[in-house]
């Protein structure tokens, strides 16, 4: 009797133990997730970013005519490339797909495109609503799931705020240098001194960082970061001016302008503060021109890890309308630290026998 | 005072040491192949910098590939680095030097896969090592044959020229030489380009035409561009003339131009040539590195000579 149960109960669960499933999931931007981040999309950018929804079956049973349907949010024009999948199509602001079977752990992907709006006034989010409907040995199944994504805002209007928040800085460092007459406590022999550091700084280890950088795979900033902050603690023992770093950084930029073609003419106040916030440490430290190794550690890493910061966190998000995945971000402000820690350690020391030879 | 002497020496050094780093202005753009046939020539590719890896695009092909070139632009060569590229899943072995090499490591790495590819779709994916760099895109430009359709005469351009602030060069031409007869019925030219920006504008022309300009725009994927343009009214009797124009951009690099013209009466036999391919221009360091290491070292000495 007892057994007669057990194979009454199993014949009653069995269908639900091998009951199909389809799991469905989707990575938009289709981009390296180590690098950029997941689920946001940059208004305004002028190619279409790729979104790929990937259909797994996670039973054991084989499924049949499946049908997919994307309801792609915000409006954004729609594309789809040429891809393994055929079978896909748009309609407005769907997209539906066909697939025949899917087979037990089987997984199968489509590629969609799609353009973020041109302009949004602010940060929006969206829902990607992807729908499924397939048939097994039960009968025929649907599900749904919403995918969130965000759309931040072209950089447009920041673009604007920052170019003018810009401006002003070297207007205000133009103002503060007249009105304290900061640029004739310079002598002949310091402006020279400065821009040779810059050139050193924006030619010579520009270069050098960009040829190399492969050399220490992620740690490559290190190539950058720790001659900067030597050259630059350099510059602070040697001139010993009000201002020296401000000078220093924007005549680094004005050389990268001219050699380069670096295009930085509105930005040239954010690349200032670099200078700013090391020599308001300075005068913080009571006119320490990194004459202590604390000091020069501290102004080498703020230095290093503020222009880090202002890259992975303002320029390239405003101007490049990249936004990197949060931890690679860091990890890199993080790399500048430790290329500061470095820097400043060594600067402070070759500083010292460069005065000694020099002055 | 030594050390400090030397350590500047050794910048100085460094770059003469390692010339080759600077990559140089590169390879202006020029006929790889050119032939006419009963049958059409197929371009595509897709999809801008992503650091997807593997990098996969399709090309949906039809059959009897006479001639393909497949060609993959890569950002950030450094020695070392390799691609591996594999053609429906077979592997064309690794590839360490890039065919053409410009700038700072915009690279194309370039391969002869005509009898690689099936009628159908295609599925090409990219694996490389390259640390910090990534493939801007894949682009396959084929010729296929089909007895049924017009002749086509075509011409296949190549290379990378570096068309920037640092070279100074602003211009790239490419002239595809022959003497046309009348009574092309269509005529199409395909351009790909790298690193242009949009809102830095340049032109492209063709015959002395303006096409369009802010063509670089990153319009097909990030920092890449591949445009189709129907150049029927403006297909020239003798040699068509293709021209990219920097204008404000900082750097762009032309990689391909592409010319299909069909014909209403066959011209003559079916043909193909291939030229001999250009090899990449030896690269070099630049002046302004060499010129400020020497100045600082100049500088060094003045000031320890002056305290003595």
């Amino acid at each position: 009797m007892k057994g007669l149960a057990i194979i009454l109960l199993l014949i009653f669960f069995l269908p639900q133990l091998a009951a199909a499933e389809l799991e469905v999931g989707m990575t938009v931007p289709l981009k390296s997730k180590e690098i950029y981040q997941e689920n946001r999309l940059v208004a305004g950018v002028s190619w279409h970013e790729r979104a790929q929804v990937i259909l797994t079956n996670t039973g054991d049973e084989r499924l049949h005519d499946i049908l997919v349907s994307v309801d792609v949010p915000l409006q954004m024009d729609i594309e789809i490339p040429i891809q393994a999948m055929k079978n896909i199509s748009t309609d407005n602001n769907r997209v539906t797909a066909n697939i025949k079977e899917l087979g037990p752990g089987e997984s199968i992907s489509f590629i969609i495109s799609v353009k973020p709006p041109e302009s949004i006034e602010y940060k929006k989010k969206g829902s990607f609503l992807i729908s499924t409907s397939y048939v097994d040995a039960s009968g025929t199944h649907s599900t749904s799931i919403t995918h969130d994504i965000e759309v931040v805002p072209p950089p447009s209007w920041i673009t604007y705020a920052t170019v003018l928040a810009s401006i002003s800085i070297i207007l205000l460092a133009f103002l503060f240098a007249w009105k304290f007459n900061v640029l004739e406590s310079f002598t002949t022999i310091d402006l020279i001194t400065i821009a040779l550091l810059a050139g050193l700084i924006g030619v010579v280890f520009r270069w050098f960082w960009q040829t190399f950088n492969d050399l220490l795979g992620p740690l490559g900033g290190l190539l950058f970061t720790i001659p900067t902050a030597v050259l630059m603690i350099i510059a602070l023992q040697l001139v010993r001016k009000p201002g020296t770093a401000t000078l220093l950084f924007t005549v680094v930029e004005l050389v990268a302008l001219v050699v380069w073609g670096t295009n930085v003419t509105v930005w040239m106040g954010w690349y200032m503060t670099e200078g700013i916030i090391v020599d308001i440490l300075v005068l913080l430290f009571k006119k320490d021109y990194a004459d202590r190794r604390s000091t020069a550690i501290i102004y080498a890493v703020a230095r290093s890890a503020y222009a880090y910061w202002m890259f992975y966190f303002f320029f390239a998000p405003a101007v490049w309308k990249v936004y990197y995945a949060p931890w690679y971000a860091w990890g890199e402000v993080g790399i500048a630290t430790i290329g500061g820690l470095i820097g400043g350690a060594i600067g402070y020391s070759i500083a010292k026998k460069v005065r000694g030879a020099m002055m | 005072m030594k050390g400090i002497v030397l350590l500047i020496s050794i910048l100085l050094l460094v770059p003469l040491a390692s010339a080759g780093e600077w990559r140089g202005e590169g390879t202006p753009l020029y006929t790889i192949a050119e032939g006419s046939i009963h049958g059409g020539v197929y371009v595509d590719g897709g999809h801008g910098l992503t650091h997807e890896d593997p990098y996969v695009e399709y090309f949906d092909l039809p059959g009897n590939i006479e001639y393909a070139r497949l060609y993959v632009p890569m950002w950030n060569y450094n020695e070392g680095d390799w691609v591996d590229v594999s053609i429906n899943e077979k592997s064309l072995g690794k590839k360490s030097e890039p065919d053409y090499v410009a700038a700072w490591g915009v690279c194309d790495y370039v391969f002869t896969v005509t009898d690689e590819l099936s009628p159908g779709m295609n599925t090409v994916s990219v694996t490389y090592h390259n640390t910090n760099g990534a493939p801007y895109s894949i682009v396959l430009v084929a010729v296929y044959k089909d007895a049924t359709m017009p002749q086509t005469r075509f011409w296949i351009a190549e290379g990378n020229q570096a068309l920037s602030y640092i070279s100074k060069i602003n211009h790239a031409e490419v002239i595809f030489e022959s003497d046309n007869p009348k009574g092309a019925t269509n005529a199409t030219l395909w351009t790909m380009m790298i690193a242009g920006n949009e809102g830095e504008i340049d032109s492209l022309y063709f015959n002395s035409n303006l096409l369009g300009e802010d063509v670089g725009r990153r319009k097909s994927g990030a920092y890449f561009d591949l445009d189709k343009w129907d150049v029927t009214e403006f297909v020239g009797i003798t040699n068509n003339t293709v021209m990219f124009d920097r204008g404000e951009e900082s750097y762009i690099h032309p990689f391909n131009a592409v010319l299909a013209v069909e014909y209403m009466e066959d011209q003559g036999d079916d043909y193909i040539q291939i030229n001999t391919k250009v090899e990449s221009k030896g690269a070099n360091v630049p002046v302004a590195v060499v010129l400020v290491t020497f100045l600082s070292l100049l500088f060094v000495i003045y000031m320890v000579r002056r305290k003595k």
